[in-house]
């Protein structure tokens, strides 16, 4: 993504680097999990071989369950690198159909880690319909990510966030609804005027609850 | 020797747990807070391995907590990855010397855990 195109939909170089290193920070971290956990099963499967050789008798069913943890951690590695390189892929074009609800879906997996480190529970409701969107894909991504990292420098205990998406009036909505009051004019305020240009680019808008306990992503394209 | 070690990582923790088990300690493990604590209120560790990034309550924070309650237990912290704030504040709380980066050396461990126990 050049300078010009991406000004042009509302990102400068530098948020999208930064959004960038975010997203790559945050999987790297899922990934060392992933590798700390095999890791210890690899060792755990020395020790036991290290044993073995000193008489220990050991049942195949434990072997086989040491393997069986392997193969999950291999698979959820898996996963973890599937969503890093879609999301890699998200600046290939600088218009593209996508669903609203799957790209919700995996940048909420990507966030997840972050979540969990402020306790805060994501709920996201798969929607009857899909709704698919013509638009640029990384800033819509980075509007979800953002979103989310708004609720979580607010919060201050443990919170629950269920997020629904929908059309009405011929616009889409994402709604982001929380268990408490979390967020006041000002902060929401700030953030709205932080991603304005790419609210434009969306046509969209972001309104806040009265109650402070919800808010709304409104694109309407 | 008797080892708490503190994850929310669950697979991580009891495998570690069962390795230094089966190298003669007697390692408990634990996913949060609050089951930390109360685990402690029962078995009288020398030794907390925490991680640095809980949920909720980071392991400094956790630390903070059980120092409060039990003034003899020593902490090892553990990290998955070597972000500058965390490396600054993990040295500062623990030492280089405690402060291990995922994934983890066994061996190292050990050796950490028996010089922490005797000092």
């Amino acid at each position: 993504m050049n300078d010009n195109i991406s000004y042009e939909f509302g990102l400068t170089q530098q948020q999208s680097l930064i959004f960038n290193g975010k997203v790559t920070a945050s999987v790297s971290h899922d990934i060392k999990n992933v590798m700390a956990i095999i890791n210890e099963n690899a060792g755990l499967l020395q020790d036991i071989s290290a044993m073995m050789e000193e008489g220990f008798v050991l049942s195949p069913h434990r072997l086989d369950g040491i393997a069986k943890k392997i193969e999950i951690q291999i698979s959820r590695a898996n996963e973890i690198i599937y969503r890093l390189n879609r999301f890699a892929h998200s600046v290939d074009e600088d218009i593209v159909e996508f669903d609203i609800y799957e790209v919700t879906e995996y940048m909420l997996k990507i966030y997840e880690r972050i979540a969990k480190s402020k306790a805060m529970k994501i709920n996201l409701i798969k929607p009857c319909k899909n709704y698919k969107i013509k638009t640029n894909l990384f800033n819509f991504e980075y509007l979800i990510w953002y979103c989310l990292d708004l609720i979580l420098k607010n919060i201050i205990k443990e919170t629950n966030l269920e997020i629904t998406i929908n059309f009405e009036n011929q616009v889409y909505n994402v709604i982001f609804n929380l268990n408490d009051k979390v967020l006041d004019e000002q902060s929401f305020n700030l953030f709205v005027k932080k991603v304005s240009r790419i609210l434009e680019s969306f046509q969209g808008n972001l309104i806040l609850g009265l109650d402070g306990k919800n808010f709304i992503l409104q694109i309407n394209i | 020797m008797r080892v708490l070690l503190i994850d929310d990582e669950e697979e991580l923790v009891s495998t570690l747990a069962e390795r230094l088990c089966i190298r003669g300690f007697q390692a408990e493990w634990v996913t949060d807070c609050r089951a930390a604590l109360a685990l402690a209120d029962e078995i009288e560790f020398d030794i907390a391995v925490i991680d640095v990034k809980m949920p909720g309550a980071s392991g400094f924070e956790i630390k903070k907590q059980l120092q409060n309650k039990f003034n003899k237990m020593k902490y090892i912290f553990l990290t998955g990855h070597g972000s500058e704030d965390d490396y600054e504040t993990g040295l500062t709380e623990a030492g280089e010397k405690y402060y291990l980066i995922k994934p983890i050396n066994i061996n190292e461990l050990v050796k950490i855990l028996q010089e922490l126990y005797n000092e």
